[in-house]
C-alpha cells in the first residue's frame, strides 16, 4: 500500500534514507510496518561520558502534521539526565516548534523546522547525553546531582548502563 | 471618593439613543486632532445612560475605527517611515515590526547602525532581491525535502522562496508554513533571509488562483455564491451610509409627526439593516482570514495597535473592531486628571466605549460594559472572583439540588423560576426558598449582615459566606446571561419561523426581539450590582440600592419567564405583555443605574476595597 499523506510519504523517506545511510550509534525505524507515526529507537551511550556502553531504548511519536509540527521522544524506561524529566520525555530546543518560548531561551535556529529531521533530533539528543543543558533543566533533581555530586550522579548513570544492558 | 468638585457641563455631554447605541455628539466635536482619521467622529464613553441624576460623569473622547481605517493608518505610518529612511515600504514594514512600531527607536539604530539593523531583522542591506514574481518557479524536476513529493514533465512543482536566499520548496508546504506566523523567514533553520510583505503576497495569489482552478473544474457554484455575498455586502454598506440620515429624518419625524407607528416602523427598519450590516461585516472577516496575505496584513495590523497605548481591540470574538484614545473631556481635564489609570480609579469614571460593530466595553480594562461599577471594583472583585476559584469550583455553577428531594437540576434557560421535574417543587434558583413565598414578602437579594458578636475565628468563615452570598448570585446571573445570549442568536430564525407561521411582517415581530435585548442589557446590570454591593458597607445607600435592586430582578425575572414559557408561536397574542414588560424592566434598570451613580457621587457611601 503506497503512503497516503504528507507525513506518511515524508516519514517513509526518512526511514529509507536512514537505513540507507546509518549513523553511528543511532538505530531507529517504525514500530509496525501499518504505522509510521510511532518509531522506536536505540541510541548507543556516547564514549566518554557516564552513559558509555550503554544502549537506550526511545520512543519517538510523530504528529499528523508532521513535520510542520516536531516529534515528541521518550526514553522507556527513564533515563537519569538533567534534560530528560522522570517520566523519560526528551527536553531539547530541536523537539520544540519556534514560538513557543516567550523568554527567547532558544536560538531560532535550534528550534524544530520542516527542514529538520529524525536523523537531525537523534544526533542532538546524543550530544545533549554528552552535554547536559543545566540551565533550563526538565529533572531539578538530577541537576543538582549533575552539578554537585557528580559521583552519586555518575554511580546512578552506571546502574542504568547495567540494567540497559540486561545485566 | 474623591472630593474634588464636579461641575455639570452641558459640553461634556452628549444626547444618546439607548435603543441602538447609535448617539449624536453635541458640543465640541474636537475632530482636527488627527488629519488622518478626521473624517472618524469623535464619540463619548458611556454611551448607554438616559440617566436623570445630574451627577457628572468622567468621559473620555474616543474614535470608534472600522479594519480599513486602521488599516489606512498603518500604511500612512509605514509610508512616513520610508519618506525618512529611503529603503522601500515592505522594508520599512519589517524593521518597524521588529522594533515593536516605535518609530524613533528604529530611527535611532538604522541611522547609527543601517547594516545591523538590517541583519537583525534577516534583510541584506547590500543584496539586490529578487523581484516578487520571480519567487514562483515551475519546476518538473524538483524534489520538495518537506512533503518529498517530486515533479514531472506532466505535473511539474510549483515553488518558493525567499527574495533573499535560494531555499526552495513547494508553494504548498511553504504556504502552511507561514499560516500562523508573523515574522516570516526561510523555512531553512540556518538561513536567516526574511520574506517580504510583496513576496508574501506573490505566493498568496500563486496558491488562491490554484485554488480557484481547482474550484472551476469541479463545480463553477462557488464562484456564484461568492458573487451573489459579494452583492449582497454592496447594499448593507450602502444602507451603512444613508444609516445617519435615516436616523435624523427618524428624529425630524418625530417633531413633526404624531402618528407613532410610521415612526417605529422606520426605526426598526434602521435595527434590521444594522444587523444586516454587522452580519456583513462577519462574512466580510471570515473572507479576510482566507487569503494566506490577508490573514496576514490582518495579524499585523493587530500587532500594531496592540502596541499602541491609544488603541484598543474590541474585545467581542472575532469583532474587527478597534477604538482608538483621543482625550478626556473638560470635566476630567478640569479635574487635573492626565492619564488613563488615573481617570479609571475616579468612582465616576466610566470609559465604556462603543465600537463601530456596536459592541460595547471599557476602554480601561477590556471588559464588557459594567456600568455602574467603577474600574477599581470590577478589577477587585474579577481578581477576587480568580483567587477563589477554588471555593469557587466548590460551588457547583451547573447544577444544584432540589431543596426537597435532593435531585441534581441542570438550569437550561435564564428564568429562575424552578419546578422540579420529579417532584413538583418549585422554587427560586438563587435562594433556594419557595417560589409562592417569592413574590411578595421574601426578598431573596438582600443580603442579612450578621451582628458581630461572636469570637474572631468566625469571622474569616462569614467573609467567605458574605462573599459567596454575592458571588453565587453574581455567578447565577451571568450564567442567565449566557443562556439568554445563546438565545438571541438563533432569534433570527426564530421570528422568520413566526412570521411564516402567524403571517405576519418582520416588523410586528420586532417587540419579541427588543424584549429579549432589553432582558440581556437588564441582567447584565443586575449582575454587576451584585458584585458591586459586595464591596458597599452596610448604610441607608445602600438599602436604597437593594430595593432598586429588588425591582430590577423582580423585572428581570418576570420578563425571562414569560419569554421562556411563550412559545414562539404564540407570541403575537402576548405582545402587549411583552411590551410592557420589557418597558418596565428597562425603567427598572436605568432606575439602579441611577440610584447607583448618585450613591457613588455621595459622601454617605462607604466603600471597602481590599488594598
Amino acid at each position: 500500500m503506497p503512503p497516503k499523506s504528507t507525513a506518511q510519504r515524508r516519514l517513509a523517506k526518512e526511514y529509507q534514507q536512514l537505513s540507507k545511510d546509518r549513523p553511528e550509534g543511532i538505530l531507529a525505524g517504525p514500530v509496525r510496518e501499518d504505522n509510521l507515526f510511532v518509531w522506536e529507537c536505540l541510541l548507543a551511550g556516547p564514549p566518554d561520558t557516564a552513559y558509555e556502553y550503554g544502549v537506550f531504548r526511545a520512543v519517538l511519536t510523530f504528529p499528523k502534521d508532521y513535520p510542520l509540527a516536531p516529534p515528541s521522544m521518550k526514553f522507556d524506561p527513564p533515563l537519569l539526565h538533567p534534560n530528560i524529566y522522570a517520566d523519560g520525555s526528551v527536553c531539547i530546543s530541536i523537539l520544540h516548534a519556534p514560538g513557543n518560548d516567550p523568554l527567547q531561551y532558544e536560538r531560532s535556529e535550534e528550534r524544530w523546522s520542516p527542514v529538520q529531521s529524525v536523523e537531525k533530533i537523534l544526533l542532538s539528543v546524543m550530544s545533549m547525553l554528552a552535554e547536559p543543558n543545566t540551565e533550563s533543566g526538565a529533572n531539578i533533581d538530577a541537576c543538582k546531582l549533575w552539578r554537585h555530586d557528580r559521583p552519586a550522579f555518575e554511580r546512578q548513570v552506571h546502574q542504568q548502563v547495567r540494567r540497559s544492558l540486561g545485566l | 471618593m474623591s472630593g474634588s468638585e464636579f461641575s455639570f457641563s452641558e459640553e461634556g455631554y452628549s444626547s444618546f439613543d439607548e435603543d441602538d447605541g447609535y448617539q449624536l455628539s453635541i458640543g465640541d466635536t474636537d475632530v482636527a486632532f488627527d488629519p488622518d482619521a478626521s473624517q472618524v467622529e469623535v464619540k463619548y464613553s458611556y454611551p448607554d445612560a438616559t440617566t436623570s441624576t445630574k451627577v457628572p460623569i468622567n468621559r473620555i473622547k474616543y474614535q470608534a475605527l472600522s479594519y480599513d481605517d486602521v488599516d489606512a493608518l498603518l500604511t500612512e505610518k509605514i509610508k512616513s517611515v520610508n519618506g525618512i529612511l529611503q529603503v522601500g515600504d515592505d522594508e520599512s514594514m519589517v524593521l518597524l515590526q521588529k522594533f515593536n512600531w516605535k518609530v524613533e527607536r528604529l530611527l535611532e539604530k538604522f541611522l547609527d547602525n543601517p547594516i545591523r539593523t538590517y541583519d537583525s531583522v534577516g534583510l541584506n542591506y547590500n543584496a539586490v532581491r529578487v523581484q516578487p514574481e520571480k519567487l514562483i518557479v515551475v519546476d518538473p524536476h524538483f524534489f520538495c525535502p518537506i512533503c518529498c513529493s517530486e515533479g514531472s514533465e506532466e505535473n511539474p512543482l510549483t515553488t518558493f522562496h525567499s527574495g533573499g536566499c535560494d531555499h526552495r520548496y513547494c508553494v504548498n508546504c511553504y504556504a502552511t508554513f507561514l499560516k500562523e506566523k508573523t515574522t516570516l523567514t526561510c523555512m531553512d533553520t540556518e538561513c536567516h533571509s526574511v520574506i517580504l510583505p510583496s513576496e508574501l503576497k506573490s505566493l498568496s495569489d500563486c496558491i488562491l488562483n490554484a485554488e480557484s482552478v481547482l474550484g472551476d473544474a469541479s463545480n463553477g457554484l462557488a464562484a456564484s455564491k461568492t458573487e451573489a455575498s459579494a452583492d449582497f455586502y454592496g447594499y448593507a454598506s450602502d444602507s451603512a451610509t444613508t444609516r445617519g440620515n435615516d436616523y435624523s429624518d427618524d428624529e425630524d419625524a418625530a417633531e413633526l409627526d404624531s402618528d407613532g407607528e410610521e415612526i417605529e416602523e422606520q426605526r426598526y427598519l434602521v435595527e434590521y439593516r444594522k444587523r444586516k450590516l454587522e452580519k456583513a461585516v462577519q462574512d466580510k472577516e471570515k473572507q479576510r482570514n482566507k487569503s494566506l496575505y490577508s490573514r496576514y496584513r490582518s495579524k499585523i495590523m493587530k500587532d500594531h495597535v496592540s502596541q499602541q497605548a491609544d488603541f484598543r481591540l474590541c474585545p467581542a470574538l472575532d469583532c474587527p473592531g478597534i477604538v482608538r484614545f483621543i482625550d478626556f473631556d473638560s470635566n476630567s481635564a478640569s479635574s487635573g486628571i492626565t492619564g488613563l489609570e488615573q481617570f479609571a480609579n475616579q468612582h465616576r469614571s466610566f470609559p465604556i466605549v462603543e465600537c463601530s460593530y456596536n459592541h460595547f466595553f471599557c476602554f480601561y480594562c477590556s471588559k464588557d460594559n459594567h456600568v455602574p461599577i467603577p474600574c477599581p471594583i470590577v478589577k477587585a472583585w474579577i481578581k477576587k472572583c480568580k483567587d477563589d476559584s477554588e471555593t469557587a469550583n466548590w460551588i457547583d455553577n451547573n447544577t444544584k439540588p432540589c431543596p426537597q428531594c435532593d435531585t441534581n437540576i441542570e438550569k437550561n434557560g435564564g428564568c429562575n423560576h424552578m419546578t422540579c421535574k420529579t417532584c413538583c417543587h418549585e422554587f427560586c434558583w438563587i435562594c433556594m426558598g419557595l417560589w409562592k413565598d417569592h413574590k411578595d414578602f421574601y426578598k431573596c437579594n438582600r443580603y442579612q449582615e450578621v451582628k458581630d458578636d461572636s469570637p474572631q475565628k468566625e469571622n474569616s468563615r462569614r467573609y467567605l459566606e458574605k462573599y459567596l452570598f454575592y458571588y453565587n448570585r453574581f455567578a447565577a446571573h451571568q450564567t442567565s446571561f449566557k443562556k439568554d445570549r445563546e438565545f438571541c442568536s438563533k432569534l433570527d430564525f426564530l421570528i422568520q419561523k413566526v412570521q411564516k407561521r402567524n403571517k405576519v411582517s418582520w416588523i410586528e415581530t420586532q417587540f419579541y426581539e427588543e424584549a429579549v435585548r432589553i432582558l440581556l442589557k437588564g441582567r447584565h446590570t443586575l449582575m454587576w450590582s451584585y458584585a458591586f454591593l459586595y464591596y458597599v458597607e452596610p448604610c441607608r445607600l445602600k438599602h436604597l440600592i437593594e430595593d432598586s435592586q429588588f425591582e430590577l430582578s423582580k423585572a428581570v425575572e418576570s420578563l425571562s419567564k414569560l419569554i421562556e414559557t411563550v412559545k414562539p408561536e404564540n407570541i403575537i397574542k402576548y405582545r402587549q405583555r411583552f411590551i410592557k414588560e420589557s418597558g418596565l424592566l428597562k425603567s427598572h434598570k436605568y432606575a439602579l443605574v441611577d440610584i447607583c451613580l448618585d450613591a457613588l457621587a455621595s459622601d454617605e457611601l462607604l466603600i471597602s476595597i481590599p488594598t
